[in-house]
């Protein structure tokens, strides 16, 4: 066990670890999944297109093979600390204890001055402590120290990537991530998972209010919200408007704005006089129809409506509920009794023959009453409290380790020969250092 | 005074703080020097108030695209330098330093039009951890770049010297240098052949190129042969990749934390989180290398050269390469 524990924590396997991670990762960058295949095999040719297509098909960094590197590298970053941190503590122990100065050799800040006869410890460790040296010995030698958790950053730090590491398996494990869609009035009580499109049940029930675009100038969206009331049974618990950056959470599951779009279904056909002025509107739904005066004794009728229209097997038909390609079939009779159909696409004004026969333009267009729907991250992750912890002791660490310099003085006093040793895990010269401590001894101003 | 007339004074006076840097660095200056740091202050400075004036102009942080970044990038690598240099009195550093920042000006002079207008903010770049989250990267990019400038320096000096141990000659050999060199010219070569064409590649890879050799002939001739400056270059060389690194935490963790307040997910393996994790990763495989292991600095050195790729490839190589959600910034 212990040479297992030994081995696992060997600092070659942690470089080698940190490298074949960089790796993975910066293969896993290069996935292809989704878009349009036939461009991606143009971009990058035959070979490279199936390379990168199989590292989108393995989602590399969920899988075992990941998980696993990244396992072992939280138990080699375990290891190494704990195989480093109990020698770490003794060393320091043993350092105060020291009575010989010749074990000091190795180091090489030292200055020797001569004091007042008679100069008191106490009046050394009044000026140590002025410079922040705290006595942590005193025998023969007089053992200060300054930055003490310096000495620890490196193990502070690791423990902070530790618990970002189990914060974020916590996430994987425990939480979900799916997402919702809603028409203004809706409400729901299920989400769906992200990938599988699985319901989960949210235990309350969740409805869209409002939902609110604002554009720039130039079409692009400036900024969307929605307002949204949670409810259990008939009472209202919690309302909120949600916006991008700014989501709501109840009961540990965190509602996100992430789309909108054009609610389906509501679309009108428009006919239009010479003057494209709208003489008449139906809605487009099979069965509206349309005659009268204005129609000039014309009678027009819809006979279908596809939200997303496409042909399959030489049939119309539709590809989702979603209006990306909404179209109309419509059927007519002018004033003298001739039949005929036509077909009118929101997306292709231009196209459509209606054989000349039509005195009208008729347009689909969306029905601008109809309103939106709000697109809707749904996540629970009782891991963010402590991966955010992790981060902090991360920071935390780097912070000592970079700027809390760990020095230690060893005072040797031999009459009016005083000695001092400095040993520092910092680059530089303890001379300056040296020398204030000095000048305190003596009193100098 | 419009913003875009303060960044050309101030790249102009950059093109100035170089040359006479270089002068230096030769040794063919040595006083004048001082004009040379009071050239690229006033630079440093004047780009500061482009980039508030262009803030006051657009009405929003000017951080969130390609061009806005870049010029801050600059600025950061230029303010860290002048703080550096007080500190660490090595100025013929500045020699590489500010053809770095000339680079990131001129490449975001170089980009499209349209790329250069202040544009508002799409709903997701509207928070308050912008600001926070491109300051740290860019700060940190930027020590990371100074400590590239360091790390040449330094394999310059043990070169000309003819300092150091054996090994770290191997180091030296003019393989690996031409290796840098090639890769250095690439890069920039394929970073202009994506933003402009390949005319520009060729005229940039040309200028970088012919510019590098007469730095590496200027260069050459620099240096006191001195153990203690290659110590205070070695020692700069840390700091800034100890800098950088917690910066670059900082910068990882803010969009950490933004990311999860937009999209409700801290970490979903973008390719520009991603790249950005392998960038520190590397750094701090570096500074265990060098701290835990006790590789020499020439290596250390070497290995930070190295590590500018990386940190280029996150910036830039990223958004015009990877798809991902970062592709504005």
């Amino acid at each position: 066990m212990r040479e297992l524990f030994k081995k696992l924590g060997s600092p070659r396997l942690a470089i080698f670890l940190a490298i074949l991670l960089l790796i993975i990762s910066a293969l896993g960058t290069l996935a292809v999944s989704g878009g349009d295949a036939a461009v991606q095999r143009d971009k990058y040719g035959d070979f490279l297109f199936h390379v990168f297509t199989f590292i989108g098909r393995i989602d590399l960094y969920h899988s075992y093979g990941f998980f696993g590197v990244l396992a072992l590298m939280w138990f080699n970053l375990l290891a190494c600390s704990l195989l480093r941190l109990g020698p770490a503590v003794r060393s320091l122990k043993a350092e105060s204890r020291l009575s010989d100065v010749k074990a000091l050799s190795g180091y090489q800040n030292r200055l020797t001055v001569s004091v007042a006869k008679g100069t008191s410890t106490t009046r050394l460790v009044q000026a140590l402590a002025t410079g922040g040296y705290r006595l942590a010995g005193r025998g023969k030698l007089l053992y200060a120290r300054r930055g003490l958790f310096g000495r620890f950053g490196a193990y502070v730090t690791h423990l902070g990537l530790l618990t970002i590491m189990v914060g974020a398996m916590v996430g994987g494990l425990a939480g979900f991530r799916g997402y919702l869609e809603l028409n203004e009035g809706e409400a729901s009580q299920l989400c769906y998972r992200e990938g599988t499109g699985e319901p989960i049940e949210l235990g309350f029930s969740v409805k869209l209010n409002e939902f609110q675009v604002e554009f720039y100038a130039d079409g692009r969206p400036k900024e969307y919200q929605s307002d949204l009331v949670i409810s259990r049974g008939e009472e209202n618990l919690v309302q909120k408007v949600i916006e991008v950056n700014d989501p709501l959470e109840f009961e540990g599951i965190v509602f996100y704005q992430s789309s909108y779009g054009e609610r389906g279904g509501s679309y009108v056909l428009n006919v239009k006089d010479e003057a494209h002025n709208t003489i008449a509107s139906l809605p487009a739904e099979p069965g509206s129809r349309a005659a009268g005066k204005e129609l000039k004794g014309m009678v027009i009728e819809v006979a279908g409506y596809y939200a997303d229209f496409m042909m399959n097997e030489g049939k119309p038909a539709t590809r989702s509920h979603r209006p990306n390609n909404p179209a109309v079939q419509i059927h007519y009779t002018t004033a003298e009794g001739k039949a005929g159909h036509s077909w009118i696409f929101a997306n292709y004004p231009d196209f459509g023959g209606h054989g000349g026969e039509l005195p009208f333009e008729m347009h689909l267009e969306r029905d601008k009453s109809a309103g939106y729907y709000s697109g809707m991250q749904v996540v629970r992750d009782p891991s963010v409290p402590l991966v955010y912890t992790g981060c902090v002791i991360l920071v935390l660490g780097f912070f000592l380790s970079f700027y809390v310099p760990f020095r230690r003085i060893w005072v040797l006093q031999e009459g009016t020969k005083l000695t001092l040793i400095g040993a520092s895990n910092a680059r530089g010269s303890m001379e300056e250092i040296f020398k204030k401590i000095v000048s305190d001894i003596k009193g100098e101003k | 005074m419009s913003w875009q007339l303060l960044l050309n004074a101030s790249f102009f006076l950059y093109v100035a703080a170089t040359v006479i840097y270089m002068l230096y660095a030769a040794r063919l200056v040595r006083r004048v020097v001082t004009v040379g740091y009071a050239l690229a202050v006033l630079g440093c400075l004047l780009e500061l108030a482009g980039i508030i004036l262009r803030w006051r102009v657009g009405g929003y942080v000017p951080l969130s695209n390609t061009y806005e970044v870049l010029v801050f990038f600059s600025l950061c690598m230029v303010a860290i330098y002048l703080v550096v240099e007080r500190i660490y009195k090595i100025r013929a550093v500045g020699a590489f330093v500010m053809p770095l920042a000339l680079i990131a000006l001129g490449i975001a002079s170089l980009l499209p039009e349209q790329a250069r207008e202040a544009a508002p903010l799409v709903p997701a770049l509207q928070s308050q951890w912008l600001t926070f989250h491109v300051v740290t990267c860019f700060i940190a990019y930027a020590a990371l770049a100074v400590a590239f400038a360091a790390s040449m320096m330094y394999l310059l000096l043990l070169k000309r010297g003819k300092l150091g141990t054996k090994t770290d000659a191997k180091y030296l050999s003019s393989r690996v240098l031409w290796g840098v060199a090639v890769g250095i010219t690439v890069s920039f070569g394929l970073l202009a052949w994506l933003i402009k064409g390949q005319l520009a590649a060729i005229l940039v890879m040309f200028g970088v190129a012919v510019g590098g050799y007469l730095l590496k002939l200027l260069a050459m001739r620099w240096g006191n042969k001195e153990e203690s400056e290659l110590e205070a270059l070695g020692d700069l060389n840390h700091k800034m990749v100890t800098f950088g690194v917690l910066l670059l935490a900082l910068g990882i963790i803010s969009g950490a934390m933004w990311a999860n307040s937009a999209w409700g997910r801290y970490w979903g393996w973008d390719p520009k989180e991603t790249w950005s994790l392998i960038t520190w990763l590397y750094y701090l495989t570096v500074l265990h290398l060098r701290f835990a292991y006790g590789v020499s600095r020439t290596r250390m050195a070497v290995l930070c050269l190295i590590g500018l790729f990386l940190v280029v490839f996150t910036f830039v190589g990223v958004n015009f390469l990877l798809a991902g959600l970062h592709a504005y910034g």
